[in-house]
């Protein structure tokens, strides 16, 4: 018996701390372009980190896409390059803008057809093995 | 002899002024770059959303903007054609006077009718463009745009390299303007408006 609570409060401590550490981090205007058919999609958002110590984005998944990837665009020699990205940090008390011609979520395989201003959860996943849900809301595809 | 001098030296820059006033008609001042000249005149065969040939002559009498890239890039090239739609947005009924071919880079997956609705998600003005390898690669080599495919990655997706470059024409199919698809959408409107009113 004692056993058992002793296993529920170490339960409840470690997602208390799991908890206190994804509390420093914000995440705001996270939306999806659309794009018709079955095209990949790039997702957006600003990540605000208010831990004392630096962040590493390290992923992202979420049910209604087959896979997801993070990517930054950049010009090269009046060239669009477009490359993946295994990880990116954030660091303490700093911000991160994924954003329109820079680093995005590279949405592929939608699961099903998604409608404008509908909302879509993606999860972050960070290297320390958090994770954090966010809600994104769905943009028409000449959203500036 | 002092005052022969002062007057030739009045006389060339009143020369000058009637130059300057002869060219009036050409505006002063350009957003994009001015690339008058310096590319020879829209012509191309390509195909058309509907699997129909389409040439430059199918968009006589049009401002055409010439971008080229490809639907599976989701980030830069929507970014370029959203910026591109508000700028077409900010010519309010003048808009109908201008096309946009975007034309692909990745004729393997852009169909006829990916392309098709991908343009439609735009702006009305979009019109997708695909084609056989040599009728790119003839449009590609006259403009001197450069694109390369990428290696496949495990799941057989890849990303098309390709020029950042959008060369825009007046309505006599002459080449005009260079933008670049960092160009701000008011840019390109007050850049637009000019050519549609030197056609005018």
């Amino acid at each position: 018996m004692r056993k058992t609570w002793l296993v529920a409060f170490l339960a409840m401590a470690s997602a208390c701390t799991a908890l206190a550490a994804a509390a420093g981090v914000s995440v705001s205007h996270a939306w999806i372009r659309l794009l018709p058919g079955n095209l990949p999609l790039a997702a957006y958002f600003d990540l605000r980190n208010g831990d004392d110590r630096a962040l590493e984005l390290v992923g992202a998944q979420s049910a209604e896409f087959g896979r997801i990837e993070m990517h930054r665009s950049m010009v090269m020699r009046g060239m669009d390059h477009m490359m993946a990205v295994s990880d990116v940090r954030v660091p303490a008390h700093g911000q991160l803008e994924f954003s329109p011609g820079g680093y995005h979520l590279m949405l592929f395989d939608p699961q099903r057809p998604l409608s404008v201003s509908e909302h879509v959860t993606i999860v972050l996943k960070f290297a320390d093995g958090q994770s954090r849900p966010v809600s994104f809301v769905v943009k028409p595809a000449a959203t500036q | 002899m002092k005052t022969a001098s002062r007057l030739r030296v009045s006389l060339c820059i009143a020369a000058l002024g009637l130059l300057a006033g002869c060219s009036s008609s050409q505006p002063k001042h350009w957003d994009l770059t001015y690339i008058g000249g310096v590319m020879p005149p829209l012509q191309f065969t390509l195909v058309g959303d509907n699997g129909e040939p389409v040439t430059a002559a199918n968009f006589a009498g049009k401002v055409v903007l010439l971008y080229f890239g490809y639907t599976h890039c989701p980030d830069v090239c929507p970014t370029t054609l959203a910026d591109l739609a508000q700028a077409l947005r900010l010519l309010g009924a003048e808009a109908n006077k201008v096309s946009v071919l975007f034309v692909s880079v990745d004729p393997k997956r852009d169909t006829p009718a990916v392309l098709k609705s991908y343009a439609a998600a735009f702006a009305p003005q979009v019109v997708g463009l695909s084609g056989s390898q040599e009728q790119l690669e003839s449009l590609t080599k006259r403009y001197r745009v450069a694109y390369r495919l990428g290696e496949p990655d495990t799941h057989g997706n890849y990303v098309v390299y390709h020029s950042s470059a959008l060369f825009i024409f007046d309505s006599s199919g002459r080449v005009r303007l260079l933008a670049s698809d960092s160009d701000l959408p008011q840019a390109i409107a007050h850049d637009l408006r000019q050519l549609l009113n030197l056609s005018a």
